[in-house]
């Protein structure tokens, strides 16, 4: 059996991953070399041996920056990265580490996977020595790396993964330990931690859509992305229809630039993959991230700032108290809230129930909100003669709020950069001028990116201008939510 | 269970007024030309253990802290406040909304439904948002607390003859306030 063959059972049993509506019939000799860079797929070709130290590496550093300052003393009030190694540590992560990487899926793609993610590695390393089980229908779901996503975000917030050196170690250290676990279990000689459930590779796959590196089959057949559990890559992608980005890590075995029949590395466009998204597999769990993912991003970011958290935490702790539950004032176990009374900090249940349930209320009003604007520009290009159904159509039209969505979970995932650019001698004024230049920014692109997918739809020009406005509406509604995460209150 | 629901409900409207940067009693106590209002925020770090910090952010250290016992009390749960604003009327001729030093202010906090309490006294300090008088307390769990603040008139020198003196200067008074304590919570948080 060849490695890479897509498998008949496997590909059978999967069908909720091939949702391929639109078929683009492609013709292998019509596939052009244009933008090809083959000095890159070179340079890998012969040094991807050399990958695993560099991965061990990796693997030492995010052990040393996650670990080692939980047994250093507590940093002073005063004391800032260059004379702390815990505040280093935390600044390291969240001040360059995340924002960095999350950026990056814009220039290259998913490379921080398949090149240094040391967990992903990690991941692999034990799956070459572990069970190799069959991975079952529950991980292949495709809502599961959301689940994983939400369930960090909110236990980032009720552990403090921001401010804690010992919740930024859970967290982390969690993610590498199930990756480690899941790849020991399931899977044969690939990364289903990968593939199925890891959120941040979730994230960084779907904005790589976005990015300009695309991996291409050199002869792809037609059909669009097939998921394949027996090829040869490690997140299962069928090698022979191979062309978008949202599972490919950028491990380059794959890419062999004297093989007539192996996957090539090209430049496209910005957002090219995007703009065509009706050719490239747009997938309801994909349009549940934008709006969950980038709804509970916003809400741990609004419960530290809105006044209307302390009015609910206050309330509800009033009613538990006239009704003597006294419990909500003790502390849960210490993986699941804060507990830092030396840090004047300590979470009892009632802040638990507190930042879960207004986290999860700012995650359904816009979720529900953000659809609703949704729903009517579809509508809308339904009424102006679109080529799609409802649902598909809201489905891709849900795309064009990608660059919003990024720039919003750069600011507010990522917005310790900004602090390293205060420490560069930025003033508070230049830090809003260039967050307000990167969600016009976004704002543009993403009515841009609804201009091309509606013309995709089959929508005449004049008749597009409609359904962009409420396309726009739905923009300006994501950053009206950030506001007081660009501007403060 | 329903009816539970509902005046939870009703809680949620009707506390609206609760201030964002801490707990504060919603009305001011106003008497001889001074409003009073208790609050409380998380504990604060002051600055018989912020010494070097002060010195580091290039600020003068306060000469006469020495006999002050500042440290936080041994896990303390919040940082007593009491807001003292001078009004328009005042017999003093401080400026409106001036802060009114030289108080002496004791405290005295009980837990409503039983007999645990706890006393002291506040110190006059500063914070970013102006003067205050303010200690760290260790409260007894969540709850509802009756405080209760003594305020003694500032222990100053006056002018006695009938040209010059202010008109009027007070004998000891209370200030009290209940509030229900649930934690300390987010670092900075309220
Ligand atoms: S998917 Fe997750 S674990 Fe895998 S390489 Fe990417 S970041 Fe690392
Ligand atoms: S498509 Fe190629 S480069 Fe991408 S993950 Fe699979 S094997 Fe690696």
């Amino acid at each position: 059996m060849a490695i890479n063959d897509n498998s008949t059972t496997a590909s059978a049993e999967i069908e909720i991953i091939d949702i391929t509506n639109s078929v683009e019939v492609v013709n292998p000799k019509a596939v052009d070399q244009n933008n090809r860079l083959t000095w890159l797929e070179w340079f890998f070709h012969h040094h991807k041996d050399k990958l695993r130290w560099v991965h061990l590496a990796m693997f030492g550093l995010f052990l040393v920056l996650l670990f080692l300052p939980l047994f250093l003393a507590d940093p002073g009030e005063q004391a800032t990265p260059l004379d702390n190694f815990t505040v280093f540590s935390n600044y390291l992560m969240w001040g360059l580490w995340f924002p960095l990487v999350f950026l990056s899926v814009i220039f290259t793609g998913r490379s921080w996977c398949g090149l240094l993610c040391p967990m992903g590695a990690a991941s692999e390393w034990a799956n070459k020595r572990g069970l190799r089980r069959r991975i079952p229908a529950i991980i292949r779901w495709e809502g599961m790396p959301i689940v994983s996503f939400i369930i960090i975000t909110f236990l980032g917030q009720t552990v403090g993964v921001r401010d804690h050196p010992e919740a930024l170690a859970e967290v982390f250290g969690g993610v590498m330990l199930m990756a480690i676990i899941v790849g020991f279990i399931w899977g044969n000689k690939n990364r289903a931690w990968c593939r199925h459930m890891c959120p941040i590779g979730l994230m960084l796959g779907l904005f790589s859509r976005l990015g300009v590196v695309q991996f291409t089959s050199k002869k792809p057949k037609a059909g669009g992305d097939k998921y394949a559990e027996n090829s040869f890559c490690p997140t299962m992608i069928d090698l022979r229809q191979k062309r978008e980005s949202r599972h490919c890590i950028e491990c380059f075995r794959c890419v062999n630039p004297e093989a007539k029949s192996s996957v090539m590395v090209k430049l496209r466009a910005p957002g090219k993959e995007v703009e065509e998204i009706k050719t490239h597999n747009p997938g309801a769990a994909e349009v549940w991230f934008f709006l969950l993912g980038t709804g509970s991003a916003l809400g741990g970011f609004l419960w530290l700032t809105l006044p209307e958290y302390e009015m609910m935490r206050q309330s509800l702790g009033e009613w538990f108290i006239s009704n003597e539950m006294y419990w909500v004032g003790e502390s849960g176990p210490w993986w699941l809230m804060s507990v830092h009374p030396e840090r004047r900090e300590v979470f009892n249940w009632l802040d638990f129930f507190s930042i879960v349930g207004f986290m999860a209320i700012v995650t359904l009003v816009f979720t529900v909100v953000l659809s609703a604007i949704n729903a009517i520009t579809t509508y809308l290009a339904q009424l102006f003669g679109s080529a799609d159904n409802f649902k598909q159509s809201f489905k891709e039209l849900a795309y064009q709020y990608m660059p919003v969505a990024m720039v919003s979970l750069l600011i507010g995932l990522g917005g310790k950069l900004f602090e390293w650019l205060t420490i560069l001698g930025l003033d508070n004024s230049a830090l809003i001028s260039i967050k307000i230049a990167l969600f016009s920014f976004s704002i543009i692109w993403s009515l841009w990116l609804g201009w091309k997918i509606l013309a995709r739809q089959q929508l005449k020009a004049r008749a597009r201008i409609v359904p962009c406005i409420t396309g726009l509406l739905g923009s300006l509604f994501v950053g009206f939510c950030w506001w007081p995460a660009i501007f403060g209150l | 269970m329903k009816i539970k629901l509902l005046t939870f409900a009703a809680l949620l409207l009707t506390t609206l007024n609760v201030n964002a940067a801490g707990q504060t009693q919603e009305q001011g106590f106003v008497k001889y030309g001074m409003e009073f209002k208790g609050m409380y925020i998380q504990p604060v770090i002051m600055s018989e253990m912020a010494g070097m910090d002060h010195a580091a952010m290039g600020h003068e250290m306060p000469m006469n802290m020495d006999d002050m016992d500042h440290a936080i009390p041994e896990g303390a749960d919040i940082h007593l406040e009491l807001r003292v604003e001078v009004t328009e009327d005042n017999p003093y001729s401080f400026k409106a909304g001036a802060w009114m030093p030289y108080l002496k202010v004791d405290y005295r906090i009980e837990k409503v439904g039983t007999k645990w309490f706890t006393s002291g006294s506040l110190m006059p300090m500063i914070a970013n948002d102006g003067p205050h008088y303010g200690n760290n307390v260790k409260l007894n769990g969540v709850g509802k607390y009756s405080i209760k603040y003594r305020v003694t008139a500032p222990d100053l020198m006056l002018h006695m003859d009938k040209e010059t003196a202010p008109s009027a200067w007070f004998k000891p008074f209370m200030v009290s306030w209940d509030l229900t304590y649930l934690g300390i919570g987010k670092k900075g948080g309220y």
